[in-house]
């Protein structure tokens, strides 16, 4: 933050020498310039930390796939041929056009897998974004403003903490049924709490800090000094939580598909391929096999990743 | 004093309980695809307007909101979570049945993870950067990701398809008698003295118990560890063994027991989270109990037995948290609530 107030500084002092573009490029070209160090230094921990590495590049992997899946998918996911069901993987049946086979209706599991990443990577994305986003504002507001809307808040959270998380999200899908805006509904429902609740703790110890009594005293209001102060300083361990907590809504999700009550059948999710392969544990081992290392690993590459920014963002938090 | 505060801890969970109650009726009713005259009319066909009434009249749906509210409120307090649509009987009746089953696999899997995570934490700790602590460490935080579906699933077909050690299913072979005391199969089979039953029912418990055990066993010893790290750098550490005490005295009897403390509130909220019926792996294992039980009712749209069962887990789930706070302020006299 001590940046922006000393090039505020130095742009008042050059008021009459500087027309107003060149002002805004100096200023550009001062924060590029800091935000090119954070990142190099970023880039640099990251690079030095073995397990967030793998972790970082498997989850760009994943990613990757999702959204290049119809150039990499080798057959269509939606399709089957009755002629391939339960085909075993390449290296037992000998076709190299099925991979890693095929499933009870004969569609090919490597498609559906690639495919597959895009719903979890969807959903879990944009449920820790909007449960990020909206934890985050409402933990800001009642850990700086406190009073009523505070505690209405806190016993709300309190209420939903009262149920275990899976828990609730397989309640709300019942209640609201399959599809992926409701899968997204039902991970958001209760997962904002963590955010809140780290926000507004952090919120209440940051405020008492001298810096906040600065910015205060020199004229800053209650939204510049919570957004432009407060919010800087405690987003390294909002970035560490909404990583873990993508781990945990991309199992959650896998765990809701299981039960059936994730997206309809067609959709290639993740979760309900391990389902539809409990028919077959006899005969066919790899339909379950696959999709649940696929959940595995993605889990386990962001949970890696996460505990590495862990290591290198907020050192504090390590002290469980 | 330390008394007074249990109990104003414990007085503020009925709060919490009543809120938990309101939510969850107050979400069914405001659900469209939960009404329950279409859902018991759904297979029936043609139904006439006065049976429609009489139906909506017998679960209270003529009556305003708050009305509804008092009506399961009151039952609530008498224990009655209303009727099950599926099964004709009362919910309160059917989840009674399944209990014994959940609690006695819950049981199970907390012996179980406890029984792995303590001794691999306290070594992992006590032979810390060893190649056993981070092959140990390793392996735990894989457990941390490891969807238990999935997990029971490659079990089953390891360990029953492939090896033949453990049944697939179920609680008790077909072909072994036991006399139900209980419902507690465990109990049941040494009240009645039958060590065939015994065998089988252990048998038919270890890989659900070890799927549900998996994920508390790597979180737990993950804490010893880190929590015996910080007592061991402890000055009264130092001075026991600066007195001649033997190695396992110092570890087992002065720092195990400090570095426990932080553990027993994870571990008796993992249990909560247990007993609340764990439906992913009662799925997967055909355990009937009342996890299994919710799951079908789900997918039957059997409101009422969803949302009894609801809150019972919450229930479950708030008080178990409370014994782990007041467990918490127990061990360690430091901490007032």
């Amino acid at each position: 933050m001590e940046f922006r107030s000393s090039t505020d500084s130095l742009v008042m002092e050059q008021d009459g020498v500087y027309s107003w573009l060149e002002n805004q490029r100096y200023l550009w070209r001062i924060r590029w310039g800091l935000f090119a160090g954070k990142l190099r230094w970023f880039v640099g921990e990251i690079i030095g930390h073995p397990s967030a590495l793998t972790g970082g590049m498997v989850m760009l992997l994943y990613i990757a796939m999702a959204i290049l899946a119809p150039y990499l998918a080798p057959m269509s996911p939606y399709d089957g041929a009755l002629t391939s069901r339960l085909l075993a993987p390449a290296w037992i049946s000998g076709n190299w056009q099925h991979v890693l086979g095929c499933d009870g209706v004969g569609r090919d599991l490597l498609s559906r897998i690639i495919y597959g990443s895009r719903l979890s990577l969807v959903v879990g994305l944009t449920a820790v974004g909007f449960s990020l986003v909206v934890g985050t504002s409402l933990g800001l507001v009642a850990g700086y403003f406190q009073g009523r809307l505070d505690n209405v808040l806190s016993r709300f959270s309190d209420l939903l903490l009262a149920f275990p998380y899976l828990i609730f999200a397989i309640f709300v899908m019942a209640a609201i049924g399959p599809g992926i805006t409701n899968l997204i509904v039902a991970l958001s429902f209760k997962g904002w709490v963590e955010f809140y609740r780290l926000v507004r703790g952090q919120v209440l110890a940051e405020k008492t800090k001298e810096y906040v009594e600065a910015a205060r005293l020199s004229g800053q209001s209650d939204w510049s000094i919570l957004l432009r102060e407060i919010l800087p300083n405690i987003q390294p361990s909002l970035i560490v939580l909404a990583t873990l907590r993508l781990a945990h809504m991309i199992v959650t999700e896998a765990s809701l598909s299981f039960l059936g009550l994730g997206v309809g059948p067609r959709i290639p999710a993740w979760g309900s391929m391990v389902n539809a392969g409990r028919d077959y544990m006899l005969s066919a081992w790899w339909v379950s096999t696959f999709p649940g290392l696929a959940i595995m690993s993605l889990a386990l590459a962001t949970n890696m990743f996460g505990e590495g920014l862990r290591d290198i963002l907020d050192p504090r938090l390590k002290i469980e | 004093m330390r008394w007074a505060k249990i109990v104003e801890r414990m007085l503020l969970t009925v709060p919490v309980m009543l809120g938990v109650a309101i939510a969850v009726f107050l979400f069914m009713r405001l659900t469209p695809a939960a009404d329950p005259v279409d859902l018991m009319m759904g297979d029936a066909g043609h139904v006439s307007q006065a049976e429609i009434e009489r139906i909506r009249q017998e679960f209270n749906l003529d009556k305003s909101l708050p009305i509804q509210l008092k009506h399961f409120l009151t039952g609530l307090a008498r224990l009655d979570l209303g009727m099950s649509i599926t099964k004709r009987a009362p919910v309160g009746q059917l989840i009674k049945e399944r209990l014994p089953a959940t609690i006695e696999l819950a049981g199970m899997s907390f012996l179980l993870a406890l029984a792995i995570a303590v001794p691999i934490g306290i070594l992992s700790a006590v032979k810390q950067n060893s190649i056993l602590d981070r092959l140990s460490m390793g392996v735990s935080f894989f457990g941390l990701s490891l969807p238990g579906f999935w997990l029971g699933i490659i079990l089953i077909m390891l360990f029953s398809v492939k090896f033949g050690w453990f049944p697939t299913a179920g609680r008790l072979s077909y072909d072994v008698h036991l006399t139900e005391v209980t419902g507690f199969y465990l109990l049941d089979s040494l009240l009645t003295a039958n060590p065939q039953a015994l065998v089988s029912v252990l048998r038919h418990l270890f890989l659900p118990a070890l799927t549900m055990g998996a994920t508390m066993a790597a979180t737990v010893a993950r804490m010893i560890r880190s929590s015996m790290l910080e007592v061991l750098r402890q000055d009264y550490v130092t001075l026991a063994r600066a007195k001649g005490l033997p190695e396992f005295m110092v570890i087992g009897h002065h720092a195990l027991r400090n570095a426990l403390i932080p553990t027993v509130t994870v571990v008796a909220i993992q249990a909560g989270g247990f007993l609340a019926g764990n439906m992913i792996v009662e799925t997967v294992f055909g355990w009937p109990g009342v996890g299994r039980l919710v799951v079908e009712a789900i997918l039957r749209r059997d409101f009422p037995l969803v949302q009894g069962a609801v809150i019972i887990f919450a229930f479950t789930f708030i008080v178990m948290n409370l014994l782990a706070d007041i467990l918490y302020t127990l061990v360690n006299p430091k901490i007032s609530l």
